[in-house]
């Protein structure tokens, strides 16, 4: 009988090990689950507060490096451009003084007084030019007049403008009244070539470095 | 015998006891727990951890905007490198089409 005993107390004892390690655990598991709860709402709320200060962030941060970024190389195509300008600048004045040996001054400067003659279309026209052109014209004023009307086809008084113009070479043409006005000047078709030359450079010369870098 | 019989109900109240500390332990462990959700839950902690998250964004978005502006800045001293001799066939291109030869 008291062994039967001693096996009831080993039982209880079991039983009770057992309920008591349950309530534990239980609690345990509890505990764990409200913390995991609390850390999740934390993410969640963490989330919603940074995700969308660090997206306006990274917009503002990175579009100020890439607008700055730009700006440097819109200023270097600008510096190349204008490195440009004056290299044709400084040729076109060589050409104007007659010392570049490929290209005949006179002869252009006859053709821009015709096209802008042509230009004009008027029997009288006034022509204005630099101060050496303007000598030049002057000098030959007869021989420009009868070229331009031969080439028209028709009879043109050409007068030589009183004042010089400030400008490379070339020729500006009005009519007396200065109601039609041509300007053929080499600083103005300096201007309209680079002008086209700016597109070509960005799509060529500009891409072509560009492209390197980026491989 | 009626000292087993004793023994049994002495077994059963020892067992009833620690029960009942086991309940008030699991309570505690609980109750802990809560504190610490409450305290991880603290709107000044949240706060801090926003925070804290903003600045590291903040130095790696600007580590890459150091990069963006290395990489343009790049491009940019290639341009300007562009040898000169390209620039003066360049010109004299230009300079044919002004005089028109």
């Amino acid at each position: 009988m008291t062994s039967e005993i001693e096996v009831m107390i080993q039982e209880i004892r079991r039983r009770g090990e057992e309920e008591a390690g349950r309530i534990i655990e239980e609690a345990k598991a509890k505990a764990e689950k409200i913390i995991e709860e609390a850390k999740r709402k934390v993410d969640v709320y963490v989330e919603n507060m940074a995700k969308p200060e660090i997206i306006t962030m990274r917009r503002r941060i990175l579009g100020s490096a890439s607008l700055e970024g730009h700006r440097k190389v819109l200023m270097a195509k600008e510096k190349v451009i204008n490195a440009v300008i004056e290299m044709a600048s400084e040729r076109l004045r060589r050409i104007v003084e007659g010392e570049d040996p490929e290209v005949d001054y006179r002869e252009v400067l006859h053709r821009l007084v015709l096209e802008a003659v042509k230009a004009v279309g008027e029997p009288e026209v006034y022509v204005y030019a630099n101060e050496s052109d303007s000598k030049y014209i002057r000098r030959h004023l007869k021989a420009i007049s009868k070229m331009v009307s031969e080439k028209l086809g028709y009879k043109v008084k050409i007068r030589l403008a009183k004042h010089p113009i400030d400008c490379i070479g070339g020729v500006v043409v009005s009519n007396p009244d200065g109601t039609k006005t041509y300007y053929n000047t080499l600083d103005g078709k300096l201007n309209d070539v680079i002008k086209k030359f700016r597109s070509i450079l960005g799509k060529t010369l500009f891409k072509k470095v560009v492209e390197v870098g980026s491989g | 015998m009626a000292e087993a019989i004793s023994r049994l109900v002495e077994e059963e109240a020892r067992i009833a006891a620690m029960i009942e500390e086991a309940k008030k332990k699991a309570k505690r462990i609980v109750e802990e727990a809560e504190r610490k959700a409450r305290e991880i839950l603290d709107p000044k902690r949240i706060e801090e951890e926003v925070r804290r998250l903003m600045e590291e964004a903040e130095e790696k978005i600007k580590k890459e905007a150091e990069e963006v502006r290395a990489r343009y800045e790049k491009v940019a001293e290639r341009v300007e490198s562009i040898p000169e001799e390209e620039l003066r066939k360049i010109a004299d291109h230009v300079v044919r089409e002004v005089v028109g030869s």
